[in-house]
Formats: C-alpha cells, sequence, structure tokens
C-alpha cells in the first residue's frame, strides 16, 4: 500500500529523518512510536506531501505522492489544526469534506451516525464554529474528517492527545470497528493506547526507525515500556 | 520591565520568517521610505526659499502656519493608510506577574518608533532652525517646534485609534474621513476659515511661548483616548464564543454544479463573509471603483479616450480582485494543509479562485456600467478594461498571490491588526496595476484609442478563452511553491 524508498529529511546540518526502506501493507494497523523530536510528525508529513523529502520517495499504491495526486482520493489525514476550517460550524466543515468526495449532505449525516458515541453530543448541531469549540472536540471533528469519505488509507497524528478518559476508549472501539481493509496509521505517545489498536508497532528515534514489531503483539507494551523507560536494549 | 518588552518585540521582528522570505521587497520598501525621508529632508531646508518664492512680500511662517492644518490632515491620512501599527501577541503575557495596563502603555510607545514619526521632524526642524529660531528667538523657536511634535503626536495616536476602530466600525471611520474632507474642501472654498483660525493659534503659540503645552496636551489625550481603547477591546475579542449559537448554511446550490471549484467557492464565500478583515478589505475596495468617478468631476470633462482613462478604469474594476487577491491564498494560511490533502487536486483549487476572480469582476462590472451615465463613450471603455481584467489581470494576480507566502490571520483583524497591508504587497501587486497602461499606451498613439480598446478586449477575451493552459501553467507554480506556502504559514 505505502512503500518507503530511501527517505530522509534534513533541516541544515540536522537529519530528523532517514527511513531506508519501509512497507505497510493494506489493512495493516500501523502504529508509530517515539519521543518528542523523533520524526513522528515528519514521515506523516512526507506521506502526505506536505513537505519535501530531502532524498528518496514515498509511494502510495505504486505512484510517488510528490508527482501525482491520485493517494488524494483515498487517503484521510489529520495532523494537527491547519486541517480543521475554524470559521465552519462542525456540519459545514463535515459537508465541505464529504463534498469534495461527492457526498451530499444527507449521506454526510449517515456517516457520522457512527460517531454518536464518539461525539458524545458535543459536536453536531452545538451552534458554535469550529474555532470557538475546546481542543478535545476540535481533535473529534478532524478525526472524523479524516475517515470522511471512505478512504482506504487514514493517517492520524496524536489522536489520543487532548481527549478525555472515556473519549480515548471510544476511539479505540471506533478504530477497531473501522474496515478491516482500511490501512490505519497512528502515531502516539501513549504507548498502552497504540498497541491496543495496532498491530504493529513501529518506534522512531532521532529519525531512524530502530524498532519494528510485527511478530508479538502480546509482549509488544511490555517491550516498549522497558525501551522508554531506559532499560531496554535496543536491538534490531 | 518596558525596555524587555520592546526587546522581546525586536526579537520577534528579527527572528520571523518574512525577514529571509521577502528580504528583496523589505529592502525596496526600505530604499523608497529612505529617499522619500530624503525628499522631505531636502524640502524642510529649502521650505523658506521655496514659500519665500511662491509667496512674495508675505511672512514666511505666517505663510507656513497657514499651510500647517493641510500638511497635519494630509499626514493623518497618509498614517492611516500607510503606517503599520504594532500588534501585541498579549496572550503568553498575560499569565506572567505583568499588569495589564503596563502592557498597554508598551504598546503605545512602541508605536512610536516607526520611521513616520521622522518626516514631520525632518520637514519642520531645518525650517525652524533656519527661520524661526533666526527671527523670533530661542523661545519661540522652542514653542513652534515642540507644537509641532505635539501635533504630530496627536497625529500618530489618533491614527493608531482610527486604523483600530476601523476594524471594529469601518464605516463610521470612513464616514469621519469624508467629514474630514469635507471640512477641507469647507476652508479651500473658503466658507469656514479653518485654516486661518490654525495659523492663528500658531501665531498666538509664537507670541506666548508657554502656550506650546496645548499641543501637547492634545497629544496627550489622544493617548488616552487609544489607551482607554486598547483596554476596552481586549477583552472584547471573546464576544464571539459568547454570542447566540450560530446556524450552519446549506450553502448556495447553483454553485454545487461547478463540482469541486464550487465547493471550494462556497468555502471562501463564508470564509469572507465570518471573518472581519477579508469582509473589510471587500468593502473598502468597492470605494475604489468610485474613485475614477472623483476624478471625472474634478477634472470636468477628462479625455474619455486617453490611456489614463483606460488605467484608472482597469484599476478600479479590478481593484476588489487585487486587492483581496494580494492574500489570495494566504486567507487560507490556517487550514491550507487540509485542502493540500483531501480529494482535490491544485487545479481544481485554482479553478475556485479563478471563477470567485469572475464573480467579482462581474460585480465591479455591472456597477462601472453606470459611468455610462457621465459621458456614454465610457461603456466601451469600461467593456475593454473588464475584459482585460478578466482575461488578462487575472492571472497575474494568481501568479503573484502564490508568492505570498506570509500567513494571515484573518479573523484577527478585529483586534489591531492591519499586518500586511502596508508597503511591501504593493511593490509586487504594481505590475497589476501598470500593465493596462503599458500595453493600451503604445496601441493609442500607434493606431488611435479604437484600436486601443479593441486589441485590449480582444486580449481578454483571448485570455479568456485560454484559461485553461493558462491555469495549468500557474497550476505548475502553485505546485512549485507548495511546500514553501505550507512551511511559511505553520510559523
Amino acid at each position: 500500500m505505502i512503500n518507503i524508498e530511501n527517505l530522509s529529511k534534513q533541516y541544515g546540518d540536522k537529519i530528523v529523518l532517514n527511513v531506508p526502506e519501509l512497507r505497510i501493507e493494506p489493512g495493516q494497523r500501523f502504529g508509530l512510536v517515539g519521543n518528542n523530536g523523533a520524526g513522528k510528525t515528519t514521515l506523516f508529513s512526507l506521506l502526505l506531501d506536505l513537505i519535501q523529502p530531502g532524498s528518496g520517495r514515498v509511494l502510495s499504491k505504486g505512484a510517488d505522492v510528490a508527482q501525482s495526486e491520485d493517494w488524494k482520493t483515498y487517503t484521510g489525514a489529520f495532523v494537527d489544526d491547519s486541517f480543521l476550517i475554524g470559521f465552519l460550524t462542525p456540519e459545514e466543515y463535515f459537508n465541505f469534506i464529504g463534498g469534495l468526495y461527492g457526498k451530499n449532505p444527507a449521506d454526510v449525516l449517515a456517516f457520522l451516525q457512527q460517531f454518536e458515541d464518539f461525539f458524545n453530543g458535543e459536536i453536531l448541531n452545538s451552534g458554535k464554529y469550529v474555532r470557538n469549540m475546546s481542543k478535545g472536540n476540535q481533535k473529534k471533528i478532524g478525526i472524523a474528517g479524516a475517515l470522511l469519505g471512505d478512504p482506504d488509507i487514514v493517517i492520524l497524528d496524536e489522536p489520543f492527545a487532548n481527549l478525555d478518559p472515556s473519549s480515548q476508549i471510544r476511539l479505540k472501539q471506533l478504530i477497531n470497528e473501522l474496515p478491516e481493509e482500511m490501512t490505519i496509521l497512528i502515531s502516539s505517545h501513549d504507548l498502552a493506547h497504540v498497541t491496543e489498536v495496532c498491530r504493529r508497532i513501529v518506534l522512531l528515534e532521532r529519525g531512524e526507525v530502530i524498532r519494528d514489531i510485527t511478530d508479538a503483539p502480546e509482549r509488544t507494551l511490555e517491550e516498549l515500556e522497558a525501551y522508554f523507560s531506559g532499560r531496554g536494549t535496543v536491538e534490531q | 520591565m518596558l525596555f524587555r518588552l520592546l526587546r522581546q518585540s525586536v526579537l520577534s521582528q528579527l527572528r520571523s520568517a518574512f525577514w529571509e522570505r521577502s528580504l528583496v521587497v523589505n529592502i525596496l520598501v526600505a530604499l523608497l521610505a529612505l529617499y522619500l525621508l530624503l525628499n522631505f529632508l531636502v524640502l524642510g531646508f529649502f521650505l523658506d526659499a521655496i514659500l519665500g518664492e511662491s509667496f512674495p512680500g508675505q511672512d514666511i511662517i505666517e505663510v507656513a502656519n497657514g499651510f500647517l492644518l493641510y500638511t497635519l490632515i494630509a499626514g493623518l491620512i497618509f498614517r492611516f493608510v500607510v503606517q503599520s501599527f504594532p500588534v501585541l501577541h498579549i496572550q503568553p503575557y498575560l499569565v506572567l506577574p505583568i499588569r495589564r495596563t503596563r502592557l498597554y502603555h508598551y504598546l503605545l510607545l512602541r508605536s512610536l518608533f516607526n520611521i513616520a514619526n521622522l518626516f514631520p521632524l525632518v520637514l519642520a526642524v531645518p525650517f525652524a532652525v533656519k527661520v524661526v529660531f533666526h527671527k523670533l528667538g530661542t523661545a519661540s523657536g522652542t514653542a513652534w517646534v515642540l507644537a509641532i511634535v505635539g501635533f504630530s503626536l496627536f497625529n500618530h495616536y489618533l491614527a493608531f485609534y482610527l486604523k483600530r476602530q476601523f476594524n471594529i466600525r469601518p464605516l463610521a471611520i470612513l464616514g469621519a474621513l469624508l467629514l474630514l474632507g469635507g471640512l477641507l474642501t469647507l476652508d479651500i472654498k473658503e466658507v469656514l476659515p479653518l485654516s486661518d483660525g490654525f495659523a492663528a493659534l500658531m501665531q498666538a503659540i509664537l507670541d506666548n511661548p508657554l502656550l506650546s503645552v496645548l499641543p501637547l496636551l492634545l497629544a496627550a489625550v489622544a493617548y488616552v483616548i487609544m489607551y482607554r481603547a486598547l483596554h476596552y477591546y481586549s477583552y472584547l475579542d471573546t464576544a464571539e464564543q459568547r454570542s447566540e449559537r450560530v446556524e450552519s448554511t446549506e450553502g448556495i446550490s447553483a454553485l454545487r454544479r461547478l463540482g469541486k471549484a464550487g465547493h471550494f467557492m462556497q468555502l471562501e464565500l463564508l470564509q469572507i463573509w465570518r471573518n472581519k478583515r477579508p469582509k473589510t478589505m471587500l468593502i473598502m475596495s468597492l470605494f475604489f471603483v468610485l474613485y475614477p468617478f472623483l476624478m471625472f468631476i474634478g477634472d470636468g470633462d477628462g479625455d474619455v479616450h486617453s490611456s489614463y482613462t483606460f488605467m484608472l478604469m482597469a484599476i478600479a474594476i479590478s481593484f476588489p480582485m487585487i486587492n483581496y487577491g494580494q492574500f489570495l491564498i494566504a486567507w487560507e494560511s490556517q487550514y491550507f494543509s487540509l485542502l493540500m490533502t483531501r480529494n482535490a487536486t491544485l487545479y481544481d483549487y485554482l479553478k475556485a479562485k479563478f471563477y470567485l476572480f469572475q464573480t467579482f469582476n462581474l460585480i465591479t462590472l455591472c456597477i462601472c456600467l453606470f459611468y455610462g451615465l457621465l459621458d456614454v463613450h465610457l461603456i466601451p471603455v469600461v467593456i475593454a478594461g473588464s475584459l482585460f481584467v478578466a482575461g488578462v489581470t487575472v492571472y497575474f494576480v494568481l501568479f503573484l498571490a502564490t508568492y505570498n507566502s506570509k500567513a494571515v490571520d484573518p479573523q484577527k483583524s478585529a483586534f489591531m491588526n492591519w499586518e500586511g497591508v502596508s508597503g511591501s504587497q504593493f511593490v509586487l501587486l504594481l505590475p497589476a496595476f501598470l500593465l493596462p497602461l503599458l500595453l493600451y499606451f503604445p496601441v493609442a498613439v500607434l493606431a488611435g484609442f479604437q484600436w486601443a480598446q479593441l486589441s485590449m478586449g480582444g486580449l481578454g477575451l483571448l485570455g479568456l478563452l485560454m484559461h485553461q493552459p493558462l491555469l495549468r501553467r500557474i497550476e505548475q507554480q502553485l505546485k512549485a511553491r507548495k511546500h514553501i506556502l505550507i512551511d511559511s504559514y505553520k510559523q
């Protein structure tokens, strides 16, 4: 689904990302963990052609994302605030995005049914502009927006941050209930959450992939905790 | 404390990515400002000679005093249009142990560090030293300079106030400026001897130097007014959150037929409607559509076929487009990443901008056709100009907009924000304004105005027909600039 080839990015002398090879298969639940500055957002931004790679390329369904615009038809993403439109109401925001995928307002409303629990009655029909809503609610809107348009690939950067505990649990349920063939990429600081929804965990440190866990998901959390507490041995 | 705040603001300026990116433009603007300043200095030095020659036999101090009111009003208008006033991002400071009031004082003092404040000095001081000190002695000379400084400071804070209020109550301020213009006209027509009264006041100050505290007091009053406005409005920002619920719109169904471009247009129309700054900018632009009208009134019957008329018309018609278009992409800086990653091509995006511009043009064309009432011969000028704008200028603006990589917060305008509307953008957009003149003039001289009008209209029509390949070309440009824009919008 996604192939990364010799991808690197540097700002000045500092190499912020260097991934020689990474393949993400269709339907994979892909979790990206790492400390601040490990390059998680940089990697996602490169997947979305928001920044230019220093070298290498990202192939999405075989096409270079920096050349072709095809990936936009099947990719949904929520990385940061710049994916929200502050002066719209949530309904207008969803309708705008839905419209780009040929959905009319009725389709959009039907689609949003599955988010009823997650939204907790605070999003739809709130009579507020997105810019006046709380961080947590803005995040919920962004996540729902990323899923709108039945994407094949969904990219969520720190989806659990700023959410209250019940919303975090509902989000995990929601992600687990998404169609199996959907490829989902999630980055998070929160190891417990990300290991609950992702089968594959990739650990980044200073821009390099230092751990790629696919085999033993039941031990993943332990292993990661050991690593982040500084006790773990890092071997490839 | 105040010093430390000043230092932080200097740092924020120095470290702003804006500096690195548009260094050339900044240098150009600085050079222009220096050049103007030099002009004023020279004018100040030779003011006595100029006045002496223009008004022989009169006392030049009296003559200078007579002109003072006009100079000050011109200064006020100049400041209102060109001078940029500082904005303090107050939030990070609010939690620190700094008193709010101190922040306002800081902001007001900070605003003084502007090159505009040097202009009255370089004009007045040489004249004062050469003439007033010389003729009337040190006391009167000092009083005269103090009075000028007082009036300039008054102007400074008044302009600050007007500019701030303009964002909040645009029509009231516009009305006030029109009133000022009206008073000036009455004075020039000698119905109301305002400038004579002002000259008499200056004379009184010269006679009794202690009176020079009056202008300084006036400046203090303006300071206090501005201070209170800051105080009052610094809480108003959050008013939107408290106000009653907003209703979602269903959108304009006709636009849906345009597909994705229609969606983008709808978004942009809401963007304009719900954000203060683009809205006031467009309202202001409509006033410029009336600009040629004022020119014709002033001229009696100017030559409707001249290149100058054509340029005026083309500027008037294109003004809303150019004025709004200078921030075309920057308006959407806050959600640009979304637009660049969802299911729409750059071409769809540009097409929406193109349609939006054509909508603006259609509206201004409809207004400008009324010029036909003034002179029937203006109708072909308007139509040719409109076609030219719709088919040529439009691509210029679209192309140049990709170079404006400075993020704009369209919502903030309600609270002392005039970012970006000084100098630099105009340098970029000058070609867009001058283009019609450059193309019309040679044809008009060589072949006559009919041909010039015909060719301008034809050129525009051709541009409209060719919109697909031309937009594709701009799409390439946007593609090349896209990452730079995304990066600088995040700063």
